[in-house]
């Protein structure tokens, strides 16, 4: 009777512990997987599927889980340094919007498949930035085939050339982006193609960017700086020559240190003048010289502009050594209040 | 080099000034401080970089406040050069904060431009950001003003408009005027960096008495104690409170000694405070330097009286009797040829 009893005792306790056993067995081979995810399976250590989302069961002991994907459409920013373009080294961040769907990216392949999932999101990652590199370089070369510069084309062009919104640019990004929807699922990414692929940076090195200013420098000397004081001395009839000369100097690539060389050659020298001297030839270089009296632009500008403007010239601005300070440029200054002050202050 | 367990800045150090560019500074307004070369601004400077170590002394809550120092004296007369000491300054005054945020990435189109943005991208982490209140010291700002140009002063207001109103000011460490020294390019009424202290200027005075004192002490325990107080109150009144002139009298007096001589006379002819009193001459106006060598010489006219008193608001003249405030540079103008 007891032995009986002893039995089912024990067959109860070995059947509560299966039930355990088999629960926990259950629970751990299901899993629910959210929209945005995958779960890569393998069973008895070789790749078996790629499995989700909503409910998935993973045979237990058989089969493991092995990593998680994201196949979630995601933007990307990727730097590709040291991009020549137009004889200018680049480096040239491009943002796209792609997702890590490797099953879409394997297109039923399922040996591609268990390669695609043997690489990591890391390597993902730098695969997209080589493919990314392979495709700038082809489209640049293919841009600089059918849409080169003009010879005699300058550092500053091949700038310019790729400069946002210009035709050069969006036919490289459109370029890059036909190109990528085609390579990038070798290497389990998917492009999304209704968003567009963005340049968000280009960073240009040091060297080029002096290269340009001196250029710049040259270019304000002959054509631009004229006009640019034409316009001034047209629009400010009575601007003195103090004025200009500071707004010429203030403009990056002019020889600030001529002007302001001269400007106390001036002081100096007394009656001289510092003077724009333009050319009547297009192609001329203005220069600054100290004269005794000054002419800007050519003749019939400078007669074209009312008399009041031409005859007397203004004069310049009075300098500290001009003018001295008057009784009102010394009554600026105060003292800092004192405590006892204060104090004083506040209790009246 | 021996350390002295006195501290260099007393409990009330520049209580006065401390206390009236703490208020600017927390309310966003800018102002200019005016002093003669070597009146202290070095110090001043420094107990601002050290401000949050000084928050018990001064009483106040400091921790939003914060100073970057552009020091002047290593600007190479390019407005790139300015932006990169004032960037250094804002790196070195955020520095216990969590690295910044990347700078908005965009195309630069210069060294310069790239500067620029890398200095608004700082200014809005501080301000916007973190919620913090800067005050840029303009150290030695004489030569950036006085060579200009006009555009690159105006960036400075700039960066103030681009939203940190209420969050960034300027505090302007001149020796002459900033009116007088951007004369030459209209600062005055042309600028509107000029504007944000134009009502603002203030005198940096030599010290008072008790700031002397604890200086002297300072030195004099560096020194090994050498000095007796009543020699120290002598050092004070001959230097009358100038920082430099305190220092360099008080190595001759621990050096020498001034048994069997008159101090006054004996170190009015040592070229150290020669050079020192030389320096203060030529860090004025020349208009300041003339009015104050006939004010050595019981020479003033009538005519002198608006400088005169701006002289006297800087503390380099007493109100009462003009007389100049350290004897040993009274000496030295009366005896000047220069």
């Amino acid at each position: 009777m007891i032995v009986d009893i002893l039995w089912t005792i024990g067959l109860v306790i070995l059947f509560i512990i299966l039930a355990v056993i088999l629960y926990k067995l259950f629970r751990a081979s299901l899993r629910v997987v959210p929209e945005e995810r995958r779960l890569v399976v393998y069973r008895l250590g070789r790749f078996n599927r790629v499995a989700g989302p909503g409910l998935v069961f993973v045979l237990p002991v058989l089969e493991q889980v092995v990593r998680m994907l994201e196949v979630r459409d995601h933007p990307l920013e990727v730097t590709v340094p040291g991009i020549f373009a137009y004889g200018v080294p680049n480096d040239l961040t491009l943002d796209l919007w792609c997702s890590f769907d490797l099953v879409r990216a394997a297109g039923g392949n399922k040996v591609k498949l268990a390669q695609l999932v043997q690489i990591n999101e890391g390597e993902r990652r730098k695969q997209v930035e080589v493919k990314m590199r392979e495709a700038l370089v082809h489209q640049v070369a293919d841009l600089e085939k059918h849409k080169p510069l003009p010879q005699g084309s300058t550092p500053l062009d091949g700038v310019i050339a790729l400069a946002p919104g210009t035709e050069r640019h969006n036919l490289l990004l459109a370029g890059v982006k036909t190109e990528l929807e085609k390579t990038l699922p070798s290497v389990g990414v998917i492009l999304n193609t209704t968003q567009p692929i963005t340049l968000t940076g280009r960073v240009i090195p040091d060297v080029i960017i002096d290269a340009i200013k001196r250029l710049q420098g040259r270019q304000i000397d002959s054509k631009w700086l004229t006009k640019y004081a034409n316009d001034l001395r047209q629009q400010f009839p009575d601007i003195s020559s103090a004025v200009l000369d500071q707004m010429l100097a203030s403009i990056d690539g002019v020889d600030v240190g001529n002007v302001q060389r001269l400007r106390l050659e001036q002081d100096e020298a007394s009656e001289a003048h510092v003077e724009l001297e333009v050319p009547m030839g297009e192609d001329e270089s203005p220069t600054v010289v100290a004269k005794p009296k000054v002419r800007l632009g050519n003749s019939s500008e400078a007669e074209s502009r009312p008399a009041a403007a031409r005859e007397p010239r203004p004069k310049p601005a009075p300098t500290a050594a001009s003018s001295g300070p008057s009784k009102s440029d010394w009554s600026v200054l105060k003292q800092v209040p004192r405590v006892n002050e204060r104090e004083q202050r506040k209790s009246a | 080099m021996p350390t002295s367990p006195v501290s260099r800045y007393g409990a009330n150090f520049r209580r006065d000034e401390i206390e009236l560019i703490i208020r600017f500074a927390q309310r966003g307004d800018s102002l200019a401080l005016v002093g003669l070369a070597g009146i202290g601004q070095s110090n001043l400077v420094n107990f601002l970089r050290q401000i949050h170590q000084h928050a018990s002394q001064l009483g106040q809550d400091v921790s939003r406040l914060h100073f970057p120092v552009v020091d002047a004296t290593y600007w190479e007369g390019t407005p790139l050069s300015l932006w990169k000491i004032m960037l250094d300054a804002l790196n070195q005054a955020s520095a216990q904060f969590s690295p910044p945020p990347e700078p908005q990435k965009i195309i630069p189109i210069s060294e310069e431009e790239r500067v620029l943005n890398m200095i608004r991208s700082r200014l809005h982490w501080l301000c916007t950001d973190l919620g913090q209140r800067v005050m840029i010291v303009l150290d030695d700002f004489d030569e950036v003003l006085q060579a200009g140009p006009l555009s690159m002063l105006e960036r400075l207001n700039g960066f103030r408009s681009e939203g940190h109103r209420d969050a960034l000011s300027y505090l302007v460490l001149t020796k002459r005027l900033p009116h007088l020294l951007g004369q030459s390019y209209n600062l005055a009424n042309a600028s509107k960096f000029y504007d944000l202290f134009r009502h603002h200027i203030y005198a940096l005075e030599p010290y008072g008495a008790e700031d002397a004192h604890q200086m002297l002490k300072h030195l004099n325990e560096a020194a090994g104690s050498p000095l007796r107080e009543k020699d120290l109150a002598e050092i004070r009144q001959l230097a009358g409170g100038h920082p430099l002139l305190l220092k360099a009298v008080f190595e001759l007096w621990a050096a020498e000694g001034m048994t069997g001589v008159n101090p006054l006379t004996y170190l009015a002819e040592q070229p150290d405070v020669q050079q020192e009193c030389r320096r203060i001459l030529q860090g004025l106006h020349p208009e300041e330097q003339a009015v104050l060598i006939r004010a050595a010489r019981n020479a003033l006219t009538d005519a002198d009286q608006a400088v005169v008193n701006h002289l006297v608001r800087r503390g380099v003249l007493t109100a009462d009797t003009h007389k100049l405030f350290s004897p040993l540079l009274d000496q030295f103008l009366t005896d000047y040829e220069g």
